[in-house]
């Protein structure tokens, strides 16, 4: 009886120290598995981190019926991440060119923007309110425009994975609660040689709706470059392809172009 | 139930004159059953176009006609408790598919709107938009209702040219609106365009008409209402769609009450008409009500009897007038339409007829109440019958002996005491001004026999001098039975009373219209924006001054820009102009204030002007202050003097064009006042401008003479429909006096018996009867003008001053009122042929029956 009483306690006991270590081992690999996360896309940042850049850039909106819609641009960007500014400029067809989309972005929160009209000589201002909508028909929101900081979103690693014969982590970032989204998580896949991702996939409510690809990869003044995108949106069988070209970082831009009256400029 | 048959075989027997009394129902009945219907259609047109339109927003902006600047979306945008706000313009303007009425133009931003009025864009492979950047980098983009592309084959790809600020332009379809709930408002004939090209094809510089905003989740309208009131300040309103109907509808009550009123009038004629009809068909079955008497029927069996006949000819004739009420709603509706479009800049499209069973009810309750007060008297009469005279033949009951002192007296003093009150509490409250209109019925009504008898008297002498022995029977029939005749020239009497009334009410507005004008809207020269005068869907830039001022030949050019100002909740006419060109050429009609200081003291500063009805209706008057919600703030105005205005039926203000660009930030133009060197021929220069500033610019060019041609084609429309109200109340007069001589020549069997058999030939039985119908025409056309005279002054002096705070002067329709005359004299006549031949074929065995 004593024997049984016993054991009884000591199972008690013991069960307990297995629960208490087992948490504690949870907690420090959740903390190790948050930190290492945002060391992974620190690196991320690090690699793609240029002063500037430049490229020609063509995309293709292939909508479900087959109809596709094409457009050339140029880009100009000055700064990094959260202290960018990105002035888009459409050069074709005939009909759109001209047509200037100005983002100024910030370290936290939204970015403003501006898309100038040069037919009635008017830019109009996109609204924080209006960033889920999609930008100029293609599968990308206005918000998919903004360079984000990395300090917007908390980051968790959730595995190492093989994806099409490469090693990358599956993080899952998560957009901080006084950052304002459309989305409400989205599943990075990170390159462990490039520590460039591949795959993106977004969600809102726990949904999944969009899901982009970072192709054609190519060492450009030493950075990683996917020189192809393609954004699907899971809910209208759409994607957009977007192709780049002359990509050139740190060439020296002058910071008057990333102005209002440069947008309203007609080059 | 033997009752019962006896009716029947009346119905039987007797199938056309009851057709013909229940058709007095059914024309009444319609005719209040479609005025009130397309009035309640516009109304709910208005509210579903409102309502759709604004999709989920839960408040929306404002700022009058004058519109939001740009830079005040980002503080909507930013105040606590906003999700979205979204900037809209709204332009009503003609398409090249002219059968297809108005288009409702809404420049939307692209970027946020979807979301809010929650329609989907779709095109030919369905997709959201052909090419969402091909269709804002092209002004010319726009999206149609699928419905409205479906009904006029318009494909994506396809151009439609649309009105614009820039004249007629080609809009390439770019995109289709799918079926839902934007794309039913404005009966489907809704497109959507970019909202920054619409500020440039329509004019609006850099100003929204409205923004709509939707609340976050939690977030109270009532709370977010006053945030938004606190961060804007007064010069903008925010308010709840619906909200906004009722300030629309407030724009346009006078229109509406004035339809109803009218609408009455049919009604209160099949009143008479039904009256008239039951009173021929207790005359003629004398007989028959004697017999049932004889037989043991009660006084209230016979009342019943007849009661019962007109609560089943006011149902038959109340039902079938609701019917032909609704397919005559869709007519009355298109011209409301457009009276609301020219009259108040309210453009509504109402596509369908929309009614309520509660209307449909009461509808056939008044077209039944009226049959039972018409058939009321009559019954009773009935009721009186004595058997021993009815059946004795020869003897003759007068059932409804026709004088009656204690009713003169009583007409007298209801007349009295409606004309006292016009006179001496013209300004009364509404419901007092109701009552006076009836007191002012009824007095008439009452007076109607007495009057009638005593013309008829009057007219005996001349008529046998002129017309020999048949002239003096005809004056007999109506001095011996002045109530058988009573009820038609009441009705006829009605009728051209408000004839008379509408015409002279619409002579003294054109008159002083015309004396306004030409004191006050003197220009050589309007150069307007829009073919419609109170439209401002278009507007002017300020630098267009300069280019018509160097048009030779143009000596000065005044800028004028005209809009609603909402002050107390209703929408006021806001005017300006350069004072100190205007005073140049033209001067205000003070009613108070000093003429010799005026100019100086409108010029540049914070002074207005007021019209005489807007110092009536908010008593305001020379002196005081007026505070009005500019965008910049509230202002406080001084009011330099009160003019005669007759701009708008809310009242007028005016001040200088630099006072209002200063506090309203708007420098748009509306209409440019041209004044011309001497002698220059006013079409060339009209032929310089159009050829100079046509192709760049929608401009219409309107010489002094077309402006007043305009101006009163607006008066003649605005009073068109009752008009046509007042035909028809004539139409069921005719029939009244149809029915009157039939019972005449019923009554007088015996008379025309012996009158043939001593001698009396056809031609002259005829000429009686026919005489008989002038008479009566005659003696309700002499009231009804008399009392049309009356009723314009009443409508003038009470009426207007209480709707509108005119104090219209009185100018008599001298020629509507001559007019009359001959023409219901031929009406007459016409109306009698049949009754008359009638007459000639009576058989004489039945004639003299009685002998």
């Amino acid at each position: 009886m004593n024997k049984t009483l016993f054991t009884t306690k000591t199972q008690r006991a013991a069960r307990v120290f297995v629960i208490f270590v087992s948490l504690w081992f949870i907690l420090c690999f959740a903390h190790v598995n948050a930190a290492s996360a945002l060391e992974m896309m620190q690196k991320v940042d690090q690699q793609a981190r240029s002063h500037s850049e430049q490229h020609l850039g063509s995309l293709e909106v292939h909508d479900k019926g087959g109809k596709v819609l094409k457009k050339a641009w140029q880009s100009w960007r000055t700064g990094f991440g959260g202290n960018s500014k990105i002035i888009v400029r459409f050069t074709a067809p005939a009909e759109v060119r001209g047509v200037g989309l100005l983002i100024i972005n910030h370290t936290r929160g939204s970015s403003d923007q501006w898309l100038y009209t040069p037919s009635i000589q008017r830019e109009r201002r996109i609204a924080p309110q209006d960033r889920s909508v999609r930008f100029l028909g293609t599968d990308f929101s206005y918000e998919d425009m903004e360079q984000r900081d990395i300090n917007d979103s908390e980051y968790e690693l959730l595995a190492e994975e093989t994806l099409t014969g490469s090693s990358v982590y599956k993080i899952k970032a998560t957009p901080k609660k006084d950052v304002r989204s459309q989305y409400s998580f989205l599943f990075l896949w990170v390159d462990k040689n490039t520590w460039v991702i591949p795959v993106t996939e977004f969600y809102t409510d726990g949904k999944l709706i969009k899901k982009l690809f970072a192709r054609s990869v190519e060492k450009i003044q030493n950075i990683w470059t996917p020189q192809e995108f393609e954004m699907q949106d899971v809910r209208r069988s759409s994607r957009t392809i977007i192709r780049l070209s002359g990509v050139q970082y740190n060439q020296p831009v002058s910071d008057d172009i990333f102005t209002l009256r440069s947008l309203r400029s007609n080059p | 139930m033997g009752l019962w048959l006896i009716s029947f075989r009346n119905f039987r027997i007797n199938w056309l004159k009851n057709l013909l009394t229940t058709f007095g129902i059914v024309l009444g009945v319609a005719v209040f059953f479609a005025m009130r219907t397309a009035n309640l259609s516009l109304r709910e047109g208005f509210r579903n176009t409102l309502d759709r339109v604004a999709g989920k927003a839960q408040l929306q902006v404002t700022a009058g006609e004058v519109g939001l600047p740009e830079e005040l979306l980002e503080k909507v945008q930013r105040v606590e408790g906003v999700d979205m706000a979204v900037p809209v313009i709204e332009a009503v303007v003609q398409t090249e598919i002219r059968e297809e009425g108005n288009l409702l133009i809404l420049g939307v931003d692209f970027t946020g709107d979807t979301r809010l009025r929650g329609y989907q864009l779709e095109d030919q492979s369905n997709a959201e938009i052909d090419d969402p950047l091909l269709f804002l980098a092209q002004p010319d983009s726009i999206c149609l209702t699928h419905e409205f592309a479906l009904r006029n084959h318009i494909q994506v790809g396809d151009a439609i040219t649309v009105e614009t600020a820039l004249g007629p332009r080609r809009f390439a379809v770019r995109g289709l609106i799918a079926p839902g709930d934007l794309a039913t408002a404005f009966g489907g004939n809704v497109a959507v365009m970019d909202i920054y090209a619409a500020q440039y094809m329509f004019s609006r510089g850099r100003h929204f008409d409205r923004i709509d905003i939707t609340l976050q989740p939690g977030i109270a309208i009532d709370s977010a209402r006053s945030a938004l009131r606190r961060q804007l300040g007064v010069g903008f309103k925010v308010d709840t769609p619906d909200q906004r109907g009722k300030q629309m509808e407030n724009l346009t009550s006078g229109f509406s009450i004035g339809l109803f009123l009218s609408s009455l009038i049919a009604l209160l004629v099949g009143v008479f008409l039904i009256f008239n009809s039951f009173a021929v068909s207790v005359t003629r079955r004398r007989k028959d009500i004697g017999i049932l008497r004889a037989l043991g029927a009660t006084r209230r069996q016979i009342e019943w009897l007849f009661i019962a006949e007109a609560l089943f000819m006011g149902t038959a004739g109340s039902c079938a007038g609701v019917a032909i009420g609704w397919y005559a709603a869709r007519g009355v509706i298109s011209f409301m339409d457009r009276v609301v479009r020219e009259s108040y800049n309210v453009s509504v499209k109402t596509v369908t007829v929309q009614t309520s069973l509660a209307f449909i009810v009461l509808a056939v309750a008044l077209g039944i109440s009226a049959s039972l007060i018409g058939a009321l008297i009559p019954a009773r009469a009935a009721a009186r019958v004595d058997p021993v005279l009815a059946l004795q033949k020869g003897k003759f009951q007068m059932l409804m002996a026709g004088e009656s002192r204690r009713r003169r007296l009583i007409g007298g003093t209801l007349l009295v005491a409606a004309l006292a009150f016009s006179f001496f509490a013209p300004g009364a409250g509404l419901t007092a001004q109701y009552a006076n209109f009836i007191l002012v019925f009824v007095g008439l009504a009452l007076l109607v026999p007495s009057i009638a008898h005593g013309l008829a008297r009057l007219l005996r002498h001349p008529w046998q001098r002129f017309f020999g022995v048949e002239g003096a029977l005809a004056c007999d029939s109506l001095i011996q039975a002045p109530r058988r005749t009573s009820s038609t020239v009441g009705a006829l009497m009605f009728s051209l009373a408000f004839t008379v009334s509408n015409s002279t009410l619409t002579v003294s507005i054109k008159q002083s219209f015309l004396n306004w004008m030409k004191q006050t809207i003197n220009a050589d020269m309007f150069v307007t924006s829009t073919e419609n005068l109170a439209s401002r869907v278009f507007h002017f830039p300020p630098a267009m001054a300069a280019d018509l001022a160097a048009v030779p030949g143009v000596r000065q050019v005044d800028s004028v820009r005209i809009l609603n100002h909402d002050y107390r909740g209703n929408p006021v006419l806001l005017f300006s102009i350069e004072m100190s060109h205007f005073f140049r050429r033209a001067s205000f009609i003070l009613k108070e204030g000093n003429a010799g200081t005026i100019e100086r003291a409108l010029t540049g500063s914070d002074a207005v002007i007021v019209s005489d009805n807007f110092s009536y209706l908010y008593n305001i008057h020379s002196g005081d202050t007026l505070e009005l919600a500019t965008p910049t703030g509230l202002v406080r105005f001084r009011v330099a003097a009160v003019m005669e205005d007759y701009g708008s039926d809310k009242g007028t203000v005016a001040m200088d064009r630099q006072t209002y660009v200063r506090h309203w930030k708007d420098d748009l133009v509306d209409t440019f006042d041209l004044m011309l060197e001497p002698g220059v021929s006013a079409e060339n220069v009209k032929r310089l401008i159009l050829s100079r500033l046509g192709l760049q610019k929608r401009l219409f060019v309107l010489t002094n003479e077309d402006f007043r041609a305009k101006i009163i084609a607006i008066i003649d429309q605005f009073f068109a429909l009752s008009y046509v109200q007042i035909i028809v109340a004539m139409a069921v007069a005719i029939l009244g006096i149809i029915n009157t001589l039939f019972i005449s020549i019923s009554d007088r069997r015996r008379d025309i018996g012996i009158f043939k058999v001593v001698g009396g030939l056809q031609r002259q039985v005829r000429k009686m009867i026919l005489l008989e119908a002038c008479c009566i025409s005659l003696i309700a056309t002499l009231l009804g003008v008399v009392s049309g005279a009356y009723l314009a002054y009443f409508t003038n002096r009470t009426i207007g001053l209480t709707f509108s705070g005119w104090w219209i002067p009185y100018t008599f329709a001298w020629s509507t009122a001559l007019l009359i005359f001959p023409i219901m004299v031929a009406v007459g006549v016409l109306s009698a042929w049949y009754p008359a031949n009638t007459a000639v074929k009576l058989p004489l065995v039945d004639a003299l029956g009685y002998e």
